[in-house]
């Protein structure tokens, strides 16, 4: 009896750790309505651990030329908003995978290594050249969760494609 | 009793809109506007901007119908309709309406609006 409990506290523990590998939950911060609000009007609102503290420095610091894009904020929203980023930021080695090379103050989430590992194996077709997607960057095309910033590889659904099975 | 609900909620939104809207167009004034003209607010959103050598219209996100949803440019966000009839949040929030002002103006004009341009803007939608 409890050889079948050993056993099946064992599979589940490998089930959790292959799962974690796949998406991010539980490691997604609270989200900060003041960010997901001045953030989230033109894009997805992006979690905070997708980018090093640095990086979101870099953006916050050039909101005038965002991308081309204007985004400027009043200063109060803008500081605030900051230190949200800077201390939901990815940090330690998760800060090197979502590192962005290259880049000075604009570093791109869409650039980073962790980033183009899950995404390098998508034909441009079903998204560059997908009339409902357009970008990588427009996470809410494929990912129906990614307000609730979940990211799961089964709740995937490429428009005019279907799910993606890796 | 639903339908006094409906109209109760309506009545207020436009409310909440008008009240925005002249507290707004009072500052306008206060900063030199003079008779705020909804032809003049038209034709500065369907006009073509220059700028970085690029044409940039309100309409390149809005859209030309402001009673459907717009598209942004760069990313394919939706954007809600513009139109305050429809869309009963559109010039509720003064913050909002003045953040946008300053992103969008300096986006599709290259500058700031004057206060003149706003409230042209302002008395041209909110009868759209």
């Amino acid at each position: 009896m409890l050889k079948h409990k050993l056993t099946a506290v064992v599979l589940l523990l490998g089930v959790g750790a292959v799962s974690a590998d796949d998406d991010d939950h539980g490691r997604m911060a609270k989200q900060d309505p003041t960010y997901v609000n001045e953030c989230g009007e033109c894009h997805l609102a992006y979690p905070p651990s997708l980018l090093s503290a640095q990086a979101w420095r870099g953006i916050m610091g050039s909101l005038g030329d965002h991308f081309g894009d204007n985004a400027e904020l009043p200063q109060a929203e803008r500081q605030r908003i900051l230190a949200y980023l800077e201390q939901n930021a990815a940090s330690g080695f998760r800060a090197s995978i979502f590192a962005s090379p290259g880049s000075e103050n604009q570093a791109r989430i869409t650039q980073t290594r962790r980033f183009r590992h899950e995404h390098n194996e998508i034909p441009k077709r079903l998204w560059r050249d997908n009339e409902k997607v357009g970008s990588l960057a427009n996470c809410e095309a494929c990912h129906g969760d990614a307000k609730q910033w979940r990211f799961r590889e089964r709740r995937i659904n490429i428009p005019g494609y279907g799910a993606w099975d890796d | 009793m639903k339908s006094f609900l409906l109209i109760a909620m309506f009545t207020f939104a436009a409310t909440a809109q008008a009240a925005v809207v002249d507290d707004l167009l009072a500052e306008y004034a206060g900063q030199g506007a003079t008779a705020s003209s909804p032809e003049a607010g038209r034709e500065n959103w369907y006009k073509n901007w220059s700028v970085n050598g690029e044409q940039r219209s309100c309409t390149t996100c809005h859209g030309k119908d402001l009673t459907q949803s717009g598209k942004h440019k760069k990313t394919g966000k939706t954007i809600d309709p513009m139109s305050p009839r429809l869309n009963r949040e559109r010039l509720t929030d003064r913050k909002k309406i003045e953040k946008w002002f300053r992103r969008n103006c300096k986006w599709t004009l290259g500058r700031e609006c004057s206060a003149e341009e706003k409230a042209n803007f302002l008395v041209f939608l909110r009868n759209q």
